[in-house]
């Protein structure tokens, strides 16, 4: 029988496979937790009851003709950025409200090809442009472990519903940091896979060069079955690699004596002293195991956050450009000529942060700052990108705090773009760099809060990363531990 | 570093450059927020790098795009496409006249 809190995806999939769990009740079961716990947590912009029947149908025919499906029976929520053949996709955005996509995104077609079912879409900020969920246009989702706190962002309602279980687990996507930071806010794991793992057809574009697709769980075996399920090549994605395939769950091994690497530089005033215990801690259990801790520098890392913010919205203002009022989407009734139908459509249908997110990206490509700004901002990503291989060449993964804080009340960032902004300082970088990072949960505040640490590895290494996961997750979970005692009290 | 300086004029030029149409009260919020972020990102003038003058970012990386078969493959109905256009005339997207401007 499903307990809440002690079911993984796993586990759903191989009783599915042997037929001792019914298909129809892990729907009832995650859909009852849904219907009670939903809209306390404003996660959901997507849940039809009708479509969710349709979905068991649908496994259910595929189970009469295939066996050992991976994802077999699973419940899978999806942050709405990704398409959904005749379910809307909203992007957390009005001038996206009426939007249903004729076609699936290709991580849904390999989902739903695994024997998943697609489980209502999530609420985010809007166009993945933020790090509180705040810039939601129906609304900033709720934390489970405190309603008063963010779940982080920009995929927090994919965060929120995996903390919660209101879903064993979730898809979210990676722009600067959007999976691991609200993981780590919402005390689950969230994997940026490597740039061109997984593609990225069907995903609404952000920043190109850095976005990227990935499973939220609530424990690493979990996020290794997802990703297995979600890599490979697309024709229809380009920067999809034809060697992407990864057997990342048959192959996890969580006993790989690792060389661990902690950067120097990441010690910062901005680090929540609590945080930065669990991190020594943490780094104490590698050390218990074996693994060598190593001290090394990333002397640019210091140019994550100014860079993110160049490359980001120029390539978002370059994206963002095709939502015009004519082909879906918004269309304004507030003009005369197709200029006025372009500048109404937009300006009606886009969020405050979305418009501030392309006209930073306007100017930083605008006519005497473009060489200034967006060229400048290439050459640092450059020398960020050899920081990390020359520290790889040393280490095989480096460990750092997911986030400089735990989860931050609604509204206490909102008015100060800069300190909202730092909240992705640890992860930015690897999306620049293009390599992996995975966020784990280390514990716990004073104040009960859930704290992440944050592992990345050289660029296809996503192995690593897991087995390195692994490791930690196996030595901290169960007897008593801090992994087992706790759950979001939401009743 | 004193950094660059966005006034109005220019906040009102970007707005129009990403056509978007301000209200005086965006404007004036925008103006305030793009150059708080702006003096933040001044700092990337200040990384002295080794990558030599003719360095290129699409040159650089030693992975290359995949190179994919040519093949033809069917593209959605235009029915299907046309499901989402807010408005159409028969199997087109309609837009304002363009050519008495």
């Amino acid at each position: 029988m499903l307990e809440a809190f002690q079911s993984s995806v796993k586990n759903i999939a191989k009783h599915v496979n042997d037929g001792s769990q019914k298909v129809d009740d892990v729907a009832e079961f995650y859909m009852k937790r849904v219907q009670t716990l939903g809209k306390k947590l404003n996660s959901h912009l997507f849940f039809d009851e009708k479509i969710i029947e349709s979905e068991v149908e649908r496994v259910k025919n595929l189970l009469k003709t295939q066996k050992n499906l991976p994802l077999a029976g699973v419940p899978v929520s999806l942050k709405d950025n990704l398409c959904t053949k005749g379910m809307p996709t909203t992007c957390g955005s009005k001038i996206l409200e009426n939007y249903i996509p004729p076609y699936d995104a290709e991580v849904v077609r390999r989902l739903k090809d695994a024997g998943a079912l697609i489980f209502g879409k999530l609420n985010m900020d809007e166009f993945a442009m933020g790090s509180s969920n705040e810039n939601s246009a129906y609304g900033p989702v709720k934390n489970p472990w405190d309603l008063s706190r963010v779940p982080g962002g920009s995929s927090g309602g994919s965060a929120a519903v995996v903390a919660a279980d209101l879903a064993p687990c979730s898809l979210g996507s990676d722009t600067g940091g959007s999976i691991r930071q609200p993981a780590a806010l919402c005390g689950v794991v969230g994997l940026k896979p490597t740039y061109g793992r997984v593609s990225r057809y069907g995903l609404v574009a952000y920043g190109s060069s850095l976005d990227q697709v990935g499973p939220f769980t609530r424990s690493v075996a979990d996020s290794a079955l997802l990703l297995q399920v979600l890599a490979g090549w697309d024709r229809r994605d380009s920067t999809s690699r034809n060697d992407a395939e990864i057997k990342s769950f048959d192959a996890l091994n969580g006993q790989r004596k690792l060389k661990i690497g902690y950067v120097k530089e990441f010690d910062s005033d901005q680090l929540n002293p609590e945080i930065k215990a669990a991190m020594s801690q943490a780094l104490e259990v590698y050390k218990s195991q074996g693994c060598e801790i190593v001290e090394l520098s990333l002397p640019n890392i210091g140019y994550s956050i100014p860079t993110y913010y160049v490359v980001a919205t120029a390539e978002a203002s370059a994206n963002l450009a095709r939502f015009d009022g004519v082909r879906y989407g918004h269309r304004s009734t507030h003009h005369t000529t197709l200029n006025e139908l372009y500048e109404a459509s937009r300006s009606e249908g886009f969020g405050k942060e979305v418009k501030q997110r392309i006209m930073l990206g306007t100017f930083a490509l605008s006519s005497g700052y473009y060489d200034a700004y967006y060229g400048s901002a290439l050459r640092t990503r450059e020398m960020i990108r050899q920081d990390f291989a020359k520290a790889f060449a040393k280490v095989d993964v480096i460990a750092s705090p997911t986030s400089p804080t735990t989860a931050f009340k609604i509204g206490e960032k909102s008015n100060d773009p800069m300190s909202m902004y730092l909240s992705d300082i640890y992860t930015i970088a690897t999306n620049l760099a293009g390599i992996p990072g995975i966020s784990i949960p280390c514990g716990f505040d004073k104040a009960g809060l859930p704290m992440g640490l944050q592992l990345m590895s050289a660029a296809w290494n996503d192995q690593t990363l897991l087995d390195c996961a692994l490791m930690y997750e196996e030595k901290t979970r169960g007897n008593g531990g801090w992994n087992e005692q706790n759950k979001p009290n939401l009743s | 570093m004193s950094g660059v300086v966005i006034d109005e004029k220019t906040v009102k030029n970007v707005a129009k450059l990403a056509r978007l149409k301000l209200t005086d009260e965006e404007t004036r919020y925008y103006e305030k927020h793009l150059n708080v972020v702006f003096q933040y990102v001044e700092k990337i003038k200040s990384l002295k790098d080794n990558l030599g003058s003719d360095w290129r970012a699409d040159l650089s990386s030693g992975e290359h795009t995949p190179e994919r078969d040519d093949v033809i493959i069917a593209s959605l109905p235009t029915d299907e496409f046309l499901s989402q256009a807010p408005k159409k005339i028969g199997t087109a997207f309609q837009v304002p006249k363009i050519l008495d401007q």
